[in-house]
């Protein structure tokens, strides 16, 4: 791993199932959406030994134009499990989230979340490209961001699991600062 | 070694070595662990659809 710049990050991994379903499936949604993915993949793309059965994507808000458009593209490669039209779609992102998978797969699947408050907002405006060897690339939140929102919300074993494997892993790169920045920004929701 | 010291011992893993090198390991444990459950679905479609069901009533409640 080689950092660019402050946003860009270099990574030369080899592909997984899931880095290259993700893959995929953000040069559809890049077209339409702002984006970051969120939650476990970060810490599994940065060498966490874990799978898991769902990519969760944070997305700003569309109008219903635009996402119609991204359904047609999206529905030419990939089956949405939890809802059959795009204005349904547009509704359940709006409130819940909708899931995407490979047509005839269940798992793992994309879970899609539009953003609802301040700190999601923040998430997406100070993401961080992740550029492959392929030079594909990916956006996701900053890291103390996502260190900060596994020990503050999640809390899950596994989350705080991730967090410490991110903690070590950019040992020297995290920025105490901003991790208490994003702390006061979580804690304050 | 607990489950917290193999985490950090697997965190210095990849740092301190190339990203082929850690990836190569972990492609093999994510790749095998979908193949296996992808196996599990085809196996027990009623499982399979219970899942499908669980995340529509997920959302027929959102």
């Amino acid at each position: 791993m080689e950092w660019v710049d402050r946003r860009t990050l270099k990574i030369s991994k080899r592909l997984n199932e899931l880095d290259k379903l993700l893959l995929r499936f953000v040069r559809i949604l890049e077209k339409y959406f702002e984006y970051v993915v969120t939650s476990g993949y970060v810490a599994i793309l940065f060498g966490r030994a874990r799978a898991t059965e769902d990519i969760d994507i944070l997305v700003k808000d569309v109008d219903e134009e635009k996402f119609e458009e991204f359904w047609k593209e999206v529905t030419k490669h990939f089956w949405c499990l939890n809802a059959e039209t795009p204005d349904v779609a547009l509704k359940l992102l709006r409130e819940d989230s909708i899931r995407f998978a490979m047509k005839g797969e269940i798992i793992p699947n994309i879970e899609l979340k539009a953003c609802r408050n301040v700190v999601d907002f923040l998430t997406i405006s100070e993401r961080i490209k992740v550029v492959f060897k392929n030079n594909q690339y990916i956006f996701i939140p900053p890291l103390e961001m996502q260190i900060v929102y596994k020990e503050e919300v999640l809390k899950s074993e596994k989350d705080l699991e991730d967090a410490l494997h991110l903690r070590e892993v950019f040992k020297e790169k995290i920025d105490e600062k901003k991790l208490e920045e994003y702390r006061k920004a979580v804690k304050s929701g | 070694m607990d489950r917290r010291e193999f985490i950090i011992y697997w965190a210095r893993y990849v740092k301190t070595h190339p990203d082929e090198e850690w990836s190569e390991q972990q492609r093999k444990l994510i790749d095998s662990q979908i193949k296996n459950v992808r196996e599990f679905y085809k196996k027990n479609p009623k499982i399979a659809m219970r899942v499908l069901e669980r995340y529509r009533k997920k959302a027929g409640n959102a």
